[in-house]
């Protein structure tokens, strides 16, 4: 039986060059993912685009629970503790996600459920178990998390203490404070759609200084990730050289 | 025994009759898909 398991695991993780029967798993997975896509491009349904729903709704739901039936080869221990640690995990969450809109097939009709069926745009996510260079990217993003929540916390800050600036000043221009918070963001993003705009000096003047922030704090993330990011191109080099 | 083959490196391995069986289904699944692919591509779009 663990001989078994230990084989469905291997079939269903990505696979070696020598295991047709796991590339034919991850083939048809993939294929899953890109044509489970297709009926989100598409106005209304139709019995073809269903049908597609349904069986790729199908071979998530068993892709979900043979991943987690073999979770604890995954996480290397062999306990109940590894099924809870592994329903957490980035990948699996992405997982469940993309299986939500199976409800729409086992409860027809409620409005919870017509909702649930935009969670097939998570299934995109299910890509990124296949990409090599994805997870290059999501080890950067692990190591720049630090520096990254301090750019987020920072920004957060200074977008409430100018919504709470403006708010005061301009109290005719901004009904409720979510427009006033609105109008920050869109101020220090630079995207300025212009549709919420001061009109007193200091209000304006407000609006110049979040415009310069903004240029600042858009430009850090990305030079922090972009440093990162050549630190691990780096180290993946070093390692084929040695 | 029967469950049993030589394999090229002179080694007795097991014959993996259920990954044969992963790929009958993930090949059939996969024809499946296309087709309703192509239709809905073809004719809905």
């Amino acid at each position: 039986m663990e001989s078994f398991k230990r084989r469905i695991y291997e079939i269903v993780e990505v696979s070696r060059k020598d295991d047709s029967a796991s590339t034919a798993y991850d083939l048809m997975i993939l294929t899953a993912i890109v044509v489970g896509l297709i009926p989100l491009t598409m106005k209304g349904d139709s019995i073809h685009t269903k049908l597609i729903d349904f069986i790729t709704a199908f071979i998530f739901l068993i892709d979900y629970s043979i991943r987690f039936f073999t979770s604890d080869y995954k996480m290397g221990v062999k306990s109940y503790k590894a099924y809870l640690a592994y329903v957490f995990t980035p990948m699996a969450l992405i997982d469940f996600l993309s299986i939500i809109p199976v409800l729409s097939f086992l409860l027809p009709g409620s409005n919870i459920v017509s909702l649930s069926r935009l969670f097939r745009v998570f299934r995109i996510l299910k890509l990124v178990r296949y990409s090599k260079t994805m997870t290059i990217i999501e080890n950067v993003l692990k190591r720049v998390k630090k520096q990254l929540f301090a750019v987020l916390l920072l920004t957060l800050i200074y977008i409430m203490a100018s919504a709470m600036f403006i708010f005061q000043l301009e109290p005719d221009l901004f009904q409720t404070f979510f427009d006033a918070l609105y109008w920050a963001t869109i101020s220090i993003t630079t995207i300025g759609y212009g549709d919420i705009s001061p009109v007193t000096t200091v209000g304006r003047f407000v609006t110049m200084i979040s415009a310069l922030v903004g240029v600042a704090v858009i430009a850090l993330p990305s030079g922090i990730i972009t440093a990162a990011y050549m630190d691990e191109i780096k180290k993946k080099k070093g390692k084929f050289e040695l | 025994m029967a469950s049993n083959y030589i394999g090229d490196n002179g080694v007795i391995e097991k014959k993996d009759i259920f990954g044969k069986v992963v790929i009958g289904i993930s090949l059939f699944s996969i024809a499946i898909l296309v087709m309703l692919a192509t239709i809905v591509i073809l004719y809905e779009m």
